[in-house]
């Protein structure tokens, strides 16, 4: 049966097919992301959904799936077991048991499917990914969050020779003592990345174009609640809503946060260097 | 029966974690986050199912400086908004 494995911030997603088509399409997608031989932190298999004619036009799914009336996600999680569905796909996952299926009928949106996949195993390890542009600067990595015409792949196209991590999603990993941030797959106009990387956390940023350059440091609450938003995942859990509030408290308070206004001029590194080294 | 002697229970379903005497409530089925502050947060803390709006009106009242009726005022509001949002529930309906 034809499969890949994908490593995302250090997480490895085993997919499988008996249909070599989508296989072959996430291979050329995640190009850079496919890493062979690691044992599997969740196996999904992905089977095509056969609809009646009356199904294929949008009314339900298939039958005995949570209706979905529009793109909206419905997430079930209780425990350790996930289901979600929409038009296009629906997913379960057995995480005690590192594994799931996806079924999906014609023109679901695989990006969507692999980073929803990530997200659950993120927000179980402690992480999650966050709507924030990621670089790397000086072997340490800065994330610019905010929402959509924040300015995230502005800061991406100003990191000049720095290693980009996304310019639109990056995904949060606590590992040991320490948070990371990683590339991932999923980018806006900036385009993919170019290498599959991660470097220790410095700090976050939440971002707002401005005419001039200045800075406010958060309190970890001020930063907790700033980024709730942009964290990429509906649980319709509480279990696992408080279990990411708990992950953004600890993250919060170890790693500094700041509002940050900024015009679009490469001087911006040096002004960030700046504060940086007066706040330690 | 008065408002004031409803006993009023938490919606189970709300995530929310109190940090630093703020609690942080999280609506899971829409993703609605609701910010309170240490008085809210006080009164969010009281409401456990047993106790009646009077009688978490009383403590308010016992541990924060402020005139009677006014904090009275105050709490049937936050409760009323609470209930609102179906965030509270009252019991037995």
């Amino acid at each position: 049966m034809p499969d890949i494995t994908l490593n995302i911030a250090g997480l490895n997603l085993r997919l499988d097919s008996n249909n070599s088509r989508p296989i072959q399409r996430l291979k050329k997608h995640y190009n850079i992301f496919l890493n062979g031989n690691n044992r599997p932190d969740l196996s999904v298999s992905l089977s095509s959904l056969k609809h009646s004619p009356r199904q294929r036009r949008g009314l339900t799914l298939h039958q005995g799936s949570p209706q979905a009336t529009s793109d909206s996600l419905n997430v079930r999680w209780k425990d350790e077991t996930v289901r979600i569905s929409t038009r296009q796909f629906a997913i379960r996952l057995d995480l005690s048991q590192r594994k799931g299926l996806v079924q999906y009928c014609s023109g679901a949106g695989w990006v969507d499917v692999v980073r929803l996949l990530y997200a659950i195993l993120l927000l179980r390890k402690g992480g999650f990914l966050i709507h924030a542009s990621g670089v790397v600067h000086r072997g340490r990595s800065y994330v610019f969050c905010g929402p959509s015409e924040s300015g995230k792949t502005t800061i991406a196209r100003l990191s000049e020779n720095r290693p980009v991590l996304t310019d639109e999603t990056t995904a949060i990993v606590k590992e040991r003592r320490n948070y990371y941030a990683y590339a991932t797959p999923f980018y806006g106009d900036a385009g993919p990345v170019m290498a599959n990387i991660g470097a220790p956390l410095e700090a976050i940023f939440f971002i707002y174009k401005a005419t001039h350059f200045s800075y406010q440091r958060l309190t970890p609450t001020e930063a907790l609640k700033t980024a709730l938003p942009n964290i990429m995942l509906n649980i319709q859990s509480n279990q696992w809503t408080n279990k990411l509030l708990d992950s953004l408290l600890l993250l919060t308070k170890q790693i500094p946060c700041y509002n940050l206004y900024f015009k679009p001029e490469t001087k911006l590194w040096s002004y960030i260097d700046g504060f940086i080294k007066s706040n330690n | 029966m008065d408002l004031l002697n409803r006993i009023i229970k938490k919606n189970e379903s709300i995530a929310y974690r109190v940090i630093e005497q703020e609690a942080l409530l999280v609506s899971p089925a829409d993703n609605l986050i609701y910010p309170l502050n240490p008085v809210a947060t006080r009164i969010w803390e009281l409401i456990d199912g047993k106790r009646n709006i009077n009688e978490i009106n009383s403590i308010i009242i016992e541990e924060f400086d402020g005139g009677l009726i006014e904090i009275q005022n105050d709490t049937m509001g936050f409760v009323e908004d609470l209930l609102n949002k179906k965030l509270v529930f009252i019991c037995n309906e």
